[in-house]
């Protein structure tokens, strides 16, 4: 009995943010532009039948889908953090790497980054 | 009923991704299904076999024409000076899996092991449920025949789907994603500039990428399928604490060998006769199965000669050296393997693994690839303990101490939601904020 309960609410929470997300993203204004990526969103594609047998119209859509999902900057910033965690660049900045300048062996000593 | 819904959702999901090609899944599965209503009609005659042998012929053939014509034509072309022209037909997603899944229907109706399917809307929900429809597991007619029929949806399976499929994800869209940035910064470009550790470094993220993405998949199809109330075969098994090739391959793709096994290995006659042949020809066909390219059959070679020293003599030492020996020696042989499968350039594959075994003065390391490695070690430790039964430990630990009391049960029951929760939440922004979703097996 204990248990039938919780497995309802693990299957709910499974559930309910998959409606719930869906319904918004339906439902809400999409955005047009990305600050963050500074580029501009995809737009919900046009419907036609070429593109739909091609294969464009669902990719298109999954783009747009993506694109436009709600609190879409949230869950970047979230995506920054666990990628961060991982490749710990301390940073922020993508293309700076951070190398433990203690350790003698590691030293420059006048080399460049990239040999040959 | 239930059978159409999931049938509808399933054409619904392949027909989002393969437009085009969704006649050829339903004409496959046409086929078998008039194939098994004809050996069950002529059973024990002639006509029967014939039945077989023709759906079994058709089904191949159409396997063949569309992922194995241009390598066939290009091979001929370059060896015979011939001009032959490419279908450039594009592969219809799954269909190494579905093919393979309709021959085992018809090859266990006729061995009187399935019963015959009359509904062609029921054999076609086994062919193409999309939990399992586009990587696998290679489920067995005789596995979820019953079920089709008869199965009951209850909020515990769906509950352990739950966790399961998100357990998959996370494997997909946390690791294996992650890894595969590993592999596409280090060797997916020029080699030129790697040092050995670069190379070791990225064939092991390779290494990890291939475990998550294909068990991650087999994860989330089958806990899809319990939350429909189906109860699919575990595909792996941690692969990667083998002690040997043999036990590797009976962690890894679990469904694939076991499919060679029964539909191949065995009809060929065994270990019982030609014992040698029989495995040469099944690895062959391993390696070609997974993708129309030498590299893959090389892949598959490589592990035949291992399978073939360890049967000779190597399994009874590896039986006599210390554990930890036997698992470095599997890591390496696995991992070197993957070398053959990912380069389908042989000249790269040739440079690579000249840089990783240090021939032509490479140096062991740089300072680039030791601060890539350096930052990336949280990663490495992370998928490390993954690959390893380390989780399963844990959650027979957690559930013993569910049995202590009601109190402990709840307890558990709800750190388990409190993860998945956790999960849900960090897929979902591993999955919008990353462009790079690479499917690895597209190819199939």
């Amino acid at each position: 009995m204990n248990f039938n309960i919780f497995a309802r609410i693990s299957v709910a929470l499974f559930v309910m943010p998959i409606i719930i997300i869906g319904a918004i993203s339906a439902f809400d204004k999409d955005q047009t532009v990305s600050k963050d990526e500074n580029r501009t969103l995809k737009q919900k594609p046009e419907f036609s039948v070429i593109s739909l047998v091609s294969g464009d119209l669902t990719k298109d859509f999954d783009e747009y889908y993506a694109d436009t999902f709600p609190n879409r900057s949230g869950f970047m910033k979230i995506n920054k953090k666990i990628n961060a965690f991982f490749s710990q660049r301390a940073t922020g900045s993508d293309n700076i790497v951070i190398i433990n300048r203690d350790n003698d062996e590691n030293d420059f000593k006048g080399e460049a980054l990239t040999e040959k | 009923m239930k059978n159409i819904v999931l049938l509808s959702m399933s054409l619904f999901f392949y027909a989002w991704g393969e437009p085009r090609w969704i006649v050829v899944l339903l004409l496959s599965s046409y086929v078998e299904y008039l194939g098994g209503l004809r050996i069950d009609k002529y059973k024990g005659t002639w006509k029967a076999k014939a039945s077989l042998i023709a759906s079994v012929v058709i089904s191949l053939s159409i396997l063949v024409i569309f992922k194995y014509f241009d390598f066939f034509a290009s091979t001929v072309n370059s060896v015979f000076k011939t001009d032959i022209g490419l279908l450039r037909l594009g592969l219809p997603i799954g269909i190494s899996f579905y093919t393979f899944q309709t021959i085992t229907y018809s090859v266990d109706v006729y061995r009187g092991r399935a019963k015959v399917q009359k509904s062609f809307a029921d054999l076609l929900l086994y062919t193409c449920m999309f939990p399992q429809l586009i990587a696998g597991p290679i489920v067995r007619y005789v596995d979820i025949d019953e079920q089709i029929r008869d199965r009951k949806v209850n909020i515990k399976d769906a509950s352990y789907g739950v966790t399961r499929f998100l357990i998959g994800l996370s494997k997909k869209a946390l690791l294996a994603n992650f890894a595969g940035q590993i592999v596409k910064e280090l060797i997916a470009g020029d080699l030129n500039k790697l040092s050995v550790l670069g190379a070791w470094i990225g064939i092991i993220g390779y290494s990890f990428q291939i475990y998550f993405d294909f068990s991650g998949y087999s994860d989330m199809a089958i806990g899809l399928g319990h939350m429909f109330g189906f109860k699919y075969v575990e595909n792996f098994n941690y692969p990667y604490i083998s002690k040997s090739i043999s036990e590797f391959w009976k962690r890894w793709h679990i469904s694939l060998t076991t499919f060679f096994r029964e539909y191949v290995y065995i009809p060929l006659g065994g270990n019982r006769k030609n014992h040698a042949l029989n495995l040469l020809i099944v690895w062959f066909l391993t390696g070609m199965w997974h993708g129309a390219s030498w590299n893959f059959i090389i892949w598959g070679l490589y592990y035949f000669v291992f399978i073939m020293l360890e049967n000779l003599f190597l399994r009874k030492l590896l039986n006599k050296i210390p554990r930890v020996f036997s698992r470095l020696y599997t890591l390496l042989v696995v991992i070197v393997g993957w070398v053959f499968f990912y380069f389908e350039d042989i000249g790269k594959l040739k440079q690579m693994l000249s840089i990783m075994f240090g021939f032509g003065g490479i140096p062991f390391s740089n300072v680039t690839d030791f601060a890539y490695f350096s930052n990336r070690l949280f990663f490495f430790i992370i998928a490390i303990i993954a690959c390893t039964p380390v989780a399963r430990y844990v959650k027979e630990l957690l559930y013993k101490f569910s049995e202590k009391s009601l109190r402990c049960e709840s307890l558990v029951d709800i750190t388990n939601i409190i993860f998945n929760l956790i999960l849900l939440i960090l897929c979902t922004s591993a999955l919008v904020g990353s462009s790079y979703n690479p499917f690895l097996y597209f190819r199939f």
